[in-house]
């Protein structure tokens, strides 16, 4: 084995095609993001305010119900937003729209939002240029969130973050809710058991005056950008499989015709491979921070979502040419689509991709090895916290565990129809 | 009782609707260079795939060494040699490399295997190239190259698949050579071709295939023997009469005849003293030729009558 394991450190350095396609080409096309994106790098976090109109759910569970010790079902929006103390302010409706109570507003105010009495009044808002959003929380629903101006790269991220601590929030009411009920713990007890999870730091720490290092908002391009450059070997893993398979590559007759068995033949391939890719994926991360992409000083952290998220790629790979190499042109379409695909739907290039998915299909995104990196990577720095990052790296895993018991199976045929 | 190294009974194998391999049966005895011989998509690439558990069949038993063929049989491969059609080897790797590589799979120990590569290196001649990338050796060499991966760990059983194809004649006598110097230190060879001559220079035994069946197996003369066809002779002789010409073509020996520029050829069917019979017919009629030659019928002649086409395509 150790034979096989030194003889394919060789062939993958000495491979001209494999240089170019697997080293070169990413490097070039970070170098040209890069230089696309400067511009919009700034240096400070600045969250714009956010105006709300509150839809009223049809079912509402007022504080005081639950303070009355009846079981919460849900925590209504306008009474989280209450939670939020100074940094969402109700306001005022006058005939300029909302105005928020100046004696109300301070430095960390950065919603303001008032409670509609129909679905059809913060519509006429939102027409007129009133707010920025509308929504309206069900119990047991998805927020429905409708927005006029989608020109915004940041209010977008800054509502959908509020709105899933809101989800995280509610959850903790279901966990907390008999406690409440038998006076064990207050309501209010039980969200901020909620909000100490994890999530409810994130809206502290969006606060640029509770940072100790901001982070520029563009990063989370360059984040989806770090994440799709991680996941570019597909086509490492699929050359694996190709040269190890004996109806792919002539060289595969040879080495299916000897006493190793496939499995090893793979394995000798694949760990030398996978070293020197993960070797690239080291430099990336040097050359990143060579052109100032700040990605948070946490570098081992950064290091591993980005060694895993490369494994995640070659597997995915492996168990592509595994299941479909029969057909080449499907394969290479395959892995050069899906990493971009993937990237795409974390809002590289564009985040109107992103917030549609958001809404319509999140699934995709979660199930997502360059989605997964991303907001790994996003809540390293500052998004969630470790603790989040953490949860994506262990999502991460299991795909690497998915797609590695796949390819197995997926190469467990030792004779051939044709060759 | 013959130790046969590889036993094929009844073997089917269908690509589809093509029956590729019809109830093909084969044994080719221990010790022997076999000659797999047939024109394009007669079934010898296929077979020898499926006697190496490389496809699938549909019916049939194989035997290897006595055991049952499987693809796990990793004992038995261990054992086994393939020389393919095409020259398969690593362009990033040297010749060494290459060579060293391909015996790994075969041999763990490092220091039997060294030994093992600069033994084949020398078997194929290719000492003064061991540092180079198979893109620098000419077809040849790289042919050579070929041939010493196959054969490096020094198997019992080696498969060579067309070894010589598009190859100078230096470096095709020199593969020949060696593969009935692998021959005499104990190794079967089967041996898959299209050029008769070289079946007929090392092969001592073979089996002609097309449509996925052996038309004929067994030695060069054997097959030779079964046989219709009989000598060719050739005989030069101007103005013979057109009523001698009939006669000769009327005698039952005489499979047909041509008689073009003063030169009589005659094909004669399988029979001893067929050049004495005509010559005899000459005298009768005070005919002294100016030449005479006689041939015995080749492989050639035997497999055109056999499948009624050449052995090689021709455009």
């Amino acid at each position: 084995m150790i034979n096989l394991f030194k003889y394919n450190f060789r062939i993958f350095l000495r491979n001209r095609d494999q240089l170019i396609w697997n080293t070169l080409f990413p490097f070039v096309y970070m170098l040209i993001y890069v230089m696309a994106m400067h511009n919009l790098a700034t240096d400070a976090l600045e969250i714009p305010t956010l105006k709300l109109a509150l839809v009223a759910p049809k079912n509402q569970a007022t504080v005081q119900d639950q303070a009355d010790k009846t079981t919460p079902s849900a925590l209504a929006l306008r009474d989280f937003f209450a939670y939020m103390e100074d940094e969402a302010v109700e306001a005022d409706l006058t005939d300029q729209g909302l105005v928020a109570p100046d004696q109300k507003v301070t430095d960390k105010t950065f919603v303001v939002y008032r409670e509609a009495s129909s679905y059809e009044e913060a519509e006429q808002w939102l027409k007129d240029g009133w707010i920025y959003a509308l929504v309206q929380a069900e119990p047991g629903q998805s927020p429905r969130v409708e927005v006029m101006d989608r020109s915004s790269q940041i209010q977008p991220l800054v509502l959908d973050q509020i709105l899933k601590i809101y989800g995280q929030v509610n959850k903790q009411f279901e966990i907390y809710g008999d406690a409440v009920k038998e006076g064990r713990i207050s309501v209010f007890q039980a969200i901020s058991e909620g909000l100490k999870s994890g999530e409810g730091q994130t809206i502290r720490q969006l606060d640029p005056a509770k940072q100790e290092k901001p982070v520029p908002m563009v990063n989370i391009f360059y984040f989806s950008m770090v994440a799709y450059l991680s996941f570019f070997p597909v086509s490492t893993g699929n050359y694996v499989v190709t040269m190890t398979e004996a109806d792919r590559s002539p060289e595969g007759v040879r080495q299916t015709v000897s006493p190793y068995s496939k499995r090893k033949r793979f394995i000798g391939s694949f760990v030398p491979y996978l070293l020197l890719t993960l070797l690239n994926t080291c430099l990336f991360y040097l050359v990143v921070q060579l052109l100032g992409v700040n990605l948070g000083n946490q570098h081992a952290l950064v290091l591993l979502g980005m060694g895993i998220t490369t494994l995640a790629a070659m597997l995915t790979g492996a168990c592509l040419a595994a299941f479909f190499g029969f057909n080449q042109s499907v394969l290479i379409a395959l892995s050069i689509g899906l990493p971009l695909v993937f990237a795409m739907t974390t809002g590289m290039m564009s985040e109107v991709i992103y917030s549609s998915l958001m809404k319509s299909a999140p699934w995709l995104i979660e199930i997502n090895p360059v989605g997964m990196m991303s907001k790994a990577l996003y809540h390293l720095n500052g998004g969630g916290g470790v603790a989040l990052y953490w949860q994506e790296i262990a999502k991460l895993a299991i795909f690497c565990l998915v797609t590695f018991i796949l390819t197995l199976i997926g190469l467990r045929r030792n004779a051939y129809e044709s060759l | 009782m013959t130790n046969y190294e590889v036993e094929v009974i009844d073997l089917v194998k269908r690509y589809k609707e093509l029956v590729a391999i019809n109830h093909l049966s084969l044994n080719i005895p221990q010790g022997d260079i076999f000659g797999l011989l047939g024109p394009n998509g007669s079934g010898k690439t296929t077979l020898i795939n499926c006697i190496l558990a490389l496809l699938k069949y549909d019916q049939g038993e194989i035997k290897v060494f006595g055991q049952k063929m499987m693809p796990s049989s990793y004992a038995l491969k261990q054992e086994i040699g393939l020389v393919p059609q095409t020259p398969t080897v690593y362009s990033e790797l040297s010749v060494y490399e290459n060579i060293d590589y391909y015996c790994s799979l075969y041999v763990q120990d490092k220091q039997r295997r060294k030994q093992l590569v600069e033994e084949a290196i020398e078997f194929v001649q290719l000492g003064d190239f061991r540092k180079m990338r198979p893109k620098k050796l000419s077809g040849g060499l790289l042919r050579r190259l070929n041939l010493a991966c196959g054969i490096a760990h020094k198997p019992r059983l080696i498969f060579l698949d067309e070894p010589t194809v598009a190859v100078d004649p230096q470096s095709r006598n020199r593969i020949l050579e060696g593969i009935k110097a692998l021959n005499a230190e104990g190794a079967t060879i089967v041996y898959t071709t299209h050029y008769m001559e070289e079946v007929e220079m090392i092969c001592n035994r073979l089996a002609i295939l097309d449509h996925g069946q052996v038309l004929q197996s067994g030695t060069s003369e054997e097959i030779i023997g079964l046989s219709s066809l009989g000598e060719r002779i050739e005989i030069q002789a101007f103005d013979l009469p057109e009523d001698l010409i009939k006669y000769l073509e009327a005698q039952p020996m005489v499979a047909n005849l041509s008689y073009k520029e003063g030169l009589l050829s005659l094909n004669t069917k399988h029979g001893s003293s067929n050049l004495m019979h005509v010559l005899e017919i000459l005298e009768e009629r005070d005919i002294t030729p100016l030449s005479v030659s006689s041939e015995k019928p080749t492989l050639n002649d035997v497999f055109l009558e056999i499948t009624g086409k050449e052995l090689r395509d021709h455009d």
